[in-house]
Parts: structure tokens; sequence; C-alpha cells
């Protein structure tokens, strides 16, 4: 039974490192994403956050902090994932207005 | 006890103390980025608000880890960022206020819907709207572009540490540092102080000091030690720095050979051959040789190259050579 427990411990604790790692990654995919739509150009507030907070969750994670850094990486694949969006409507507002206009 | 209690108590008091501080400061400066918010920072010095904000989050996370040094570096970045979103904002605000109080016709001038929705720069803004008519900007801005880059180097003037001066990214706006002026940045240039050529890394062309022949390397100048030890003399130093690059690059088997005259008794010369080519060999293990491709042998006087009996022929004799016995690949 000890041993047992201490298989499940260990796997548990040995999830750490991989899920925040997954994490980190995803928002480094974000926040490349969002670069490539301009996210600097329309939504720097966003970019620079996810920016930060991806640096932060990875230097938690060299701390093998993996609780924060994974909690950081999210917020920052949440930033990331703003930041594209917006960036992605700014772009794409202009043209939708000359649509309008010309449909008038 | 007592004795050992009390400066751990004065250690715990301190950190307490220290770790409140801290919180107080987080506070003035979560107050500080309240502020910035109000002032519209968002659209108006997004990066400043950001920076102040995720470093104070950054903060008190590390004030929750019980790490007070890096709360305060944190709070160190998040205190001038936030005073920048400030001051950045007011001036942002009064841009808008000036907007506001642009006196409104008297009367409605009657115009078409096609000149009423004109926007010649095409940024969606229409140019009764846009404060830059002919730039394209995004509408937080009021048609106006983000940020000017006078320089051109791609690095907008709000983050160009060098808004003048041509400069990549990574060196946030500034050309790479090139003290000597040689047209290799500091940062690839092996020798930053003295001009050299680009395709040398940076440093000038010097006449070698040795040549690498196919079974052994020529010395145009010979090892110096001091006398009867095994100490290199610092005049030897760029020979051998010669011969370390030389080995590493062509991946070769070096043999090195100390050599002696036959001044004194034998023994003791074998000693000193044998001290100086394992001298010869740490040194160049230090400038990064292999250990495996070197191997040390001291012959002491039983391989003379000269007469024994002039004093330039004894000076031939104290020699270390280097013989190249196979490639390691």
């Amino acid at each position: 039974m000890a041993l047992r427990g201490t298989i499940v411990a260990c796997l548990l604790l040995g999830c750490g490192p991989v899920t925040t790692t997954s994490v980190i990654d995803d928002a480094d995919g974000a926040l490349l994403r969002a670069r490539a739509a301009n996210a600097d150009g329309y939504a720097l507030y966003e970019a620079t956050l996810a920016d930060l907070y991806l640096a932060k969750a990875r230097e938690e994670q060299g701390h093998a902090r993996y609780a924060d850094a994974q909690a950081l990486a999210a917020d920052a694949l949440r930033f990331a994932q703003a930041a594209g969006r917006k960036a992605s409507e700014r772009r794409t507002a202009p043209a939708a207005d000359d649509a309008a206009v010309s449909k008038r | 006890m007592t004795r050992s209690i009390v400066p751990v108590a004065c250690c715990l008091a301190a950190a307490c103390a220290s770790g409140s501080a801290l919180r107080q400061r987080a506070d003035s400066v979560a107050a500080e980025v309240k502020v910035a918010r109000d002032l519209n920072a968002e659209a108006c010095a997004p990066r400043e608000l950001a920076t102040a904000e995720a470093n104070l989050r950054f903060a008190r996370l590390a004030l929750d880890q019980g790490d007070s040094r890096r709360a305060d570096a944190h709070l160190g970045t998040a205190a001038p960022a936030a005073h920048d979103a400030v001051a950045r904002s007011r001036d942002c605000g009064k841009q808008a206020v000036a907007i506001k109080d642009k006196p409104e016709p008297q009367a409605p001038v009657p115009v078409a819907p096609s000149v009423t929705a004109k926007d010649g720069d095409g940024d969606g803004v229409p140019d009764v709207d846009d404060l830059c008519p002919d730039v394209p900007g995004p509408p937080e801005r009021r048609g106006c572009p983000l940020f000017t880059d006078r320089d051109g180097d791609g690095v907008s003037d709000d983050i160009d540490r060098c808004p003048e001066l041509p400069g990549p990214k990574e060196n946030f706006g500034c050309p790479w540092p090139d003290r000597d002026g040689d047209k290799v940045a500091d940062k690839d240039d092996r020798c930053p102080d003295e001009p050299g050529s680009p395709d040398n890394q940076g440093c000038p062309r010097r006449e070698r000091l040795i040549v690498v022949r196919r079974d052994r390397i020529e010395l145009k100048q010979q090892i110096h030690f001091q006398p009867n030890r095994a100490k290199i003399l610092r005049d030897s130093y760029d020979v051998l720095d010669e011969i370390a690059q030389a080995v590493r690059d062509a991946s070769v088997t070096v043999r090195i050979e100390g050599h002696t005259d036959n001044v004194g008794k034998r023994k003791e010369n074998v000693t000193l051959s044998q001290a100086r080519a394992d001298a010869v060999k740490e040194y160049l293990v230090r400038e990064g040789v292999e250990a495996k491709q070197l191997t040390a042998v001291g012959y002491g006087p039983k391989r003379p190259i000269a007469s024994n009996s002039t004093r330039a022929g004894r000076t031939l004799n104290r020699r270390v050579e280097f013989r190249i016995e196979e490639a390691t690949n």
C-alpha cells in the first residue's frame, strides 16, 4: 500500500514539469501567432503582458516552482490569445468598414 | 539557549519588517497603476502599464514565496513603469481634451454620405475624426500611428533607446557597440580594442608564429622557461595560443617533446625536460585542447640537434618540439 502511494506521489510530482512545459509551449505558440498578426502594433498591452508572464513562467519553471510557473504560463496564454484576437480584429476592421461603405 | 534564540528572533523580526515594507511599497505601486488605468493608460502607455502590472504581480508572488530580494527587484521595475504610464497618459489625456474642445460648427453643413465617410489614409478612422488623416493609425490613437520611428530601424521611438541611430531590436534600437571602430561589433569582435578585418573576427592579421607541417608544428620562436624550472615565460604565450588553436582546428594528436642541452646531470635534465613538456601540455589543455590529443615526453639531452660544445648549439638544443602523430578523427 505504501509502495503504491509512493508511486502515485512520484507520478503526480513528475507531472508538474510536463504539464508546465506544455502550457508554456502553448503560450509561446500563441504569442508567436499574435506577433505574426502584428500584436505589437495593435495590441501592445496584451502582447507585453503575455511576453512578461511567459518569461516569468520560464523563470519559475527554472526554479522548479511548477505550480506558480503553470499559473503564470496560463495567464501568458490568455494574454497572448487576447492579443492575437485584438490584433486580427483591428487589422480586419478597416477592410470591413470599406466593404460596408462600398455596399452602401 | 537564550543566546541562540536572540539572533534568530532578530533575523525573523528583520525579515518580517522587510516583507511588510515591501508590501507597503507594492500597495503604493498598485495605487499608481490604478491611477494610470483611470487615465486610459491601456491605450496611451500600453507597454508601461503592462510592465508595471506584470511586475507588481511578480513582486507579490515573490513576497508570497518569501523572496524579498526578488520582490524588491520586481518593484524596482514596476514603480518607474507605473510612473511613466501615468505621465504618458496625462499627456495623452491632454491631447484628447484638445480634441473635445474643437469648436463645433455653428450650423450643420450638409455633406454627402460619401464625403462624411471619407478616409484618406484608409485606416478605418474617418478623416473628420482622424488626427493624422494622411498617415494610417489605429482608432485608439485617433488615427495616428502608434509611434514614430525616426531612424527607420524598425524599432519604434517609444522603445528605441537611440531613436536617431539605427540599431537592431535586440539592442533596443541602438547600434551594437564597436570600441575599436573596425565595423565588427564588440559582441562579435575577438579583439574589441584592436581594429581588424571582419573576415578575421575583428582581429588584426599578425605574422604567424608557427607553421603546421604534415608531421610537426614548426615554431618561429622557441618556448621560453625560467632557468632550471618548468615555468613558461609570458613571452611564449602567443606562440602557445597559436599552437592551441592549430591543434584544436586540425583535430590531430600531438606529441610534445622536451629537450635539454647536456649541461648538468643527465637524470635531472630528463626530469626537467619532462616537467617542461608537461607544463606546455597543461597550458594547451587550459586553452581548450583536449588532453587526449596531447602526450608529453621529456628526452633530456638524448636528442641534440646541434653541438653541445658551443653556447649557440646548447641554446638550440634546449627546446620544445611538437610532433603530429595522427588525426584524431
